[in-house]
């Protein structure tokens, strides 16, 4: 296990000098400049100013020394200065990424609660006898939350549970008038952004639980587990529902990848200061110390989680480590 | 009622202490009372300088003034004496009693009477430089909100009524030759920590912030002090309050400019050597101001917390305490802030969008303005493109744009049209040089220009076709709704135009972006106008400028720009400005449009006076809790 966890995590070292070209490429062939474009939104154009804020910068190097400079430092923690904001990229996204992964992770446990149990259940109750309108429910329910985009319910949930009915905060991480500690005012404050942003996962989840089930539950190893007259929580649970964490697995893992990032449209809706936000205001405004930052951080964990649930795997799934 | 139990209990106290050494208890009620009454008669014979100070009230303790022997020696009579003159010494520690406890009377009364006026949450849009605390370093016009909140200027530039008012300075006087400016710092002034505010502080702030030389004005940010800069040869202290600025060439703004731009904004200086720039306008604890409120807590991206400086010189501020929180900027931000607002998370939302304008008119125990702010908005015209190298085109394109009928038919309230050169109601302002929709002389302009319209109804003179683009900033499939009408309105009055998008990311690139020389024909611009002065904003009317976009070059415009720099008679000032307008208006320097807004809406049940002394900026210290 200790060689296959090794031989996994050698494999991100090329991965991850391959973006790092690519993100660099990438930030220089946006166009704009980036300390113009700041300079000029507060009306100053004096080429002085500029040039010596390029300097500060780096951006008057050649390419391949700001590439090699950018790099060393990155790997010892030092993502530079944010050109917009003025603060060190790395507490920027330190900040951000604690945000978007408070709600990445609150609605990864969503999902897994609500979308894998629902689909088990959906599957276990498949063909049994139960009144139709039920099996019904279980089979469609996960289609309309697929239909439905998050953003839309998002504002529609804004509107009705926070403007008219005031039950819970319409945005904002925290409520100003507590103390940043606070997790039950946390916990209030994610529960719209995480409905919002996990809504259509649940549904897939939930139907992907459900069939990949009914299909597990057909297989001949569970007949031969109900021939050998195991109670059927054994043959469910045991049996059954391992060998669907394969591929649920898989889908948690990247989903909770595609929360970090992908969750920007909600982030912009609730006022929820995390890091798809703050990316894409960086991006807009040219600050490329915050998008290269950001982009090589985000790429580290998409290869992390990929570790993490590949380890996962060789734990649910022994052939995996043998493969 | 509690100011008189407050003070009988500390004179009770005091009292009590005494008697109890004479060991009769029945008549301790009866003298306490007396000697309350006696404490503020005899405090008001006895000169200050003769009490004892508060160092000494503090280190020897009441009890230990009167001894028991002492009272039991004297007879009653001179026991009286010895008491008064006790309660003398003792009437400063009464008195400071009571003046702590008169404060602490208001505030519980206002609490009692009125418990909003706790804290304020205003809610402001941010995307940039959130943290910034000193005001000399700000970037970000909403910023600005909070950071004014805690740092204070000289002077103070009313936008209500565009004059120069008295801030950390008392008063001011620019020399005739405007070389120099002098002010006269307010007395009593101290820091939040509790050092004196003076004249050397003024110094060393100015060197900071306009001296690239200085060994303070390293890592600081001072976006703003480019305007001031130019100009600036030194600071020297006069006397105990009096400090004169010396300019190294004349400047009428020479009092605006250093009392109140943004970047004249000063420091606590051991803080800022201590700590240095950077660290003493980031970090609430490494910050020491003179404003009116004093930041505790800055999480970035989320909240500022400010709370009152009871110190401060000016009117005690209604609110205990204020809480910034920062929401995005943008489309989205500006729905959250309105929600927040309607759904009672906040108080005051500031930089409301005109799209939720009917939502906040409509919601009960909501109030909602837009104030005109110190922006105008126009359209650049490419003098040097082929079309409009003859002034009559030019004005008969200025002409066709009916933005009065536009923006009341989507903005309503929440934009001012105008066709104008300088704000309504300034002084500055000459009515009479104006731009506004006229299609009748539309059609006479372009006869006068020579141009007649063709078979396919489009102006023309010789090979010379009314062709041209009115570029915008955006999406190619989505061109904005303003320039579409006007687009239109062109093309109904015989001209044959179209809309051309261009990229957000090349709209700085003046030599080769869509401002060039070389590709603009006519472009949408904005200029916000600092201290209300047109010399902030007329130099774009002056040929070599870097906005200068309408590529105008007139020779007495130019002339007179230098003039209205250096001329510091006020009535002689405004004829050169009023004729800039002149000469604007007939060489349409630019196409004006509107005056911009800024939005703000708050709880009415929560807070009144919102914005109150600002346009283009809010100020929170003069905003006013709502009566009970």
């Amino acid at each position: 296990m200790s060689r296959y966890i090794a031989r996994r995590l050698l494999s991100i070292i090329p991965l991850l000098i391959a973006v790092s070209i690519i993100v660099f490429a990438m930030s220089k062939a946006l166009p704009g400049d980036p300390v113009e474009i700041f300079l000029r939104q507060a009306d100053i154009s004096n080429p002085e100013i500029v040039a010596a804020m390029k300097d500060k910068y780096g951006l008057n190097d050649p390419l391949p020394n700001q590439y090699w400079t950018w790099l060393t430092l990155m790997f010892r923690g030092d993502m530079g200065e944010s050109i917009l904001r003025g603060e060190p990229v790395a507490e920027l996204l330190f900040r951000g990424m604690r945000n978007t992964f408070s709600v990445a992770t609150a609605s990864v446990v969503l999902v897994v609660v609500v979308g894998w149990t629902m689909g088990v259940v959906a599957a276990v109750v498949h063909n049994r006898g139960w009144h139709q309108a039920i099996t019904r429910f279980l089979a469609q329910a996960p289609v309309l939350m697929l239909s439905i985009p998050g953003f839309g319910i998002a504002v529609f949930m804004v509107l009705a549970f926070g403007v008219t009915l005031g039950w819970l905060p319409t945005s904002g991480v925290s409520n100003p008038r507590s103390g940043e500690d606070d997790i039950l005012d946390l916990a209030k404050h994610l529960i719209l952004p995480t409905i919002g942003l996990a809504l259509a996962s649940v549904g897939g989840n939930w139907r992907l639980a459900r069939n990949t089930m009914i299909e597990i539950l057909r297989e001949d190893y569970i007949r031969m587990a109900h021939a050998k007259g195991l109670p059927l929580w054994r043959v469910y649970f045991v049996h059954g529902l391992r060998t669907t964490l394969v591929p649920l697995l898989t889908s948690a893992g990247l989903l909770f990848g595609s929360l970090l990032t992908g969750s920007f449209i909600l982030e912009y809706i609730f006022a929820w200061p995390g890091i798809g936000l703050m990316m894409v205001e960086s991006t807009v405004s040219r600050d490329v110390p915050v998008v290269m930052g950001g982009t090589m951080l985000i790429a580290i964990m998409y290869l992390f989680i990929n570790l993490v649930v590949d380890i996962l795997y060789a734990f649910v799934d022994p052939r995996v480590r043998y493969a | 009622m509690i100011l008189r139990s407050g003070a009988a209990a500390v004179a009770g106290g005091v009292g009590a202490a005494a008697l109890a050494a004479c060991g009769e208890a029945e008549v301790v009620e009866k003298t306490v009372t007396v000697t309350v009454t006696e404490v503020k008669e005899v405090v008001k014979e006895v000169p200050v300088e003769t009490v004892v100070t508060k160092e000494v009230v503090k280190e020897v303790p009441v009890e230990t003034v009167v001894t028991k022997e002492v009272i039991k020696e004297v007879p009653v009579v001179e026991v009286r004496e010895v008491e008064v003159e006790k309660v003398v010494t003792q009437e400063k520690v009464v008195e400071v009693e009571v003046e702590k406890v008169v404060t602490q009377e208001k505030v519980v009364e206002v609490m009692a009477e009125n418990p909003k006026a706790d804290s304020l949450v205003i809610a402001l849009p941010v995307t940039q430089r959130v943290d910034d605390l000193d005001g000399s370093q700000v970037y970000e016009f909403q910023t600005k909100i909070h950071a004014f909140s805690t740092s204070e200027s000289l002077l103070l530039y009313d936008y209500q009524t565009q004059t120069l008012k008295p801030r950390l300075a008392e008063s001011w006087e620019v020399a005739p030759d405007a070389t120099s400016v002098t002010f006269t710092l307010r007395e009593g002034v101290t820091w939040h920590n509790g050092d004196p505010f003076t004249p050397e502080d003024v110094v060393f702030n100015f060197n900071r912030i306009f001296r690239d030389d200085d060994p303070y004005h390293a890592e600081g940010t001072f976006y703003y002090n480019g305007f001031a800069q130019p100009f600036y040869d030194s600071t020297e202290v006069l006397d105990a309050r009096t400090v004169r600025v010396n300019l190294n060439k004349p400047d009428a703004l020479a009092a605006e400019k250093f009392g109140a731009l943004d970047s004249s904004y000063m420091a606590h200086p051991p803080s800022v050597m201590e700590h240095g720039n950077r660290e003493y306008s980031t970090d609430p604890d490494k910050y020491v101001g003179t404003g009116p409120y004093i930041p505790v807590e800055l999480r970035p991206a989320e909240l500022v917390r400010m709370v009152r400086n009871e110190n401060w010189w000016g009117p005690k501020p209604d609110f205990d305490e204020l809480i910034f929180r920062l929401f995005p900027g943008g489309s989205a931000g500006a729905d959250a802030r309105v929600n927040a607002l309607l759904a009672g998370e906040v108080d005051v939302a500031l930089y409301t969008p005109a799209t939720r304008r009917n939502d906040l008119f409509r919601a009960p125990g909501i109030g909602a303005k837009w104030y005109p702010n110190f922006v105008l908005v126009y359209f650049y015209i490419n003098h040097t493109f082929p079309l409009f190298q003859d002034h009559r085109v030019r004005q008969a394109v200025a002409r066709s744009f009916d933005r009065v009928s536009y923006h009341e038919a989507t903005s309503g309230p929440t934009v001012v049209p105008w066709g104008r050169f300088w704000f309504p109601g300034s002084p500055y302002l000459n009515d009479s040089a104006e731009l506004d929709y006229d299609p009748a002389q539309v059609e006479s302009l372009m006869q006068d220009a020579g141009f007649s319209k063709g078979g396919d109804g489009v102006w023309a003179n010789g090979d010379m076709r009314a062709e041209f683009k009115i570029q915008y900033r955006g999406d190619p499939g989505s061109p904005p709704d303003q320039e579409t009408f006007w687009m239109q309105g062109l093309n109904d009055l015989g001209f044959s135009v179209e809309l051309e998008a261009w990229d957000p990311a090349i709209g700085a690139d003046f030599e080769n972006g869509p401002y060039a020389q070389q590709n603009l024909h006519v472009g949408g611009w904005g200029v916000g106008v600092f201290l209300g002065d047109p010399a902030f904003a007329y130099q774009r009317w002056t040929a070599g400028d870097d906005f200068a976009r309408s590529y105008m070059d007139n020779a007495e415009m130019n002339q007179l720009y230098q003039d209205i720099l250096v001329e510091a008679d006020a009535a002689n000032r405004t004829a050169k400005v009023h004729r800039m307008q002149e000469i604007a208006a007939e060489q349409v320097a630019w196409i004006p449009n509107t005056v911009a807004t800024l939005g703000a809406a708050w709880r009415e049940e929560k807070v009144t006076n919102v914005t109150s002394g600002a346009t283009q900026y809010s100020y929170p210290w003069l905003y006013k809790v709502a009566p009970v």
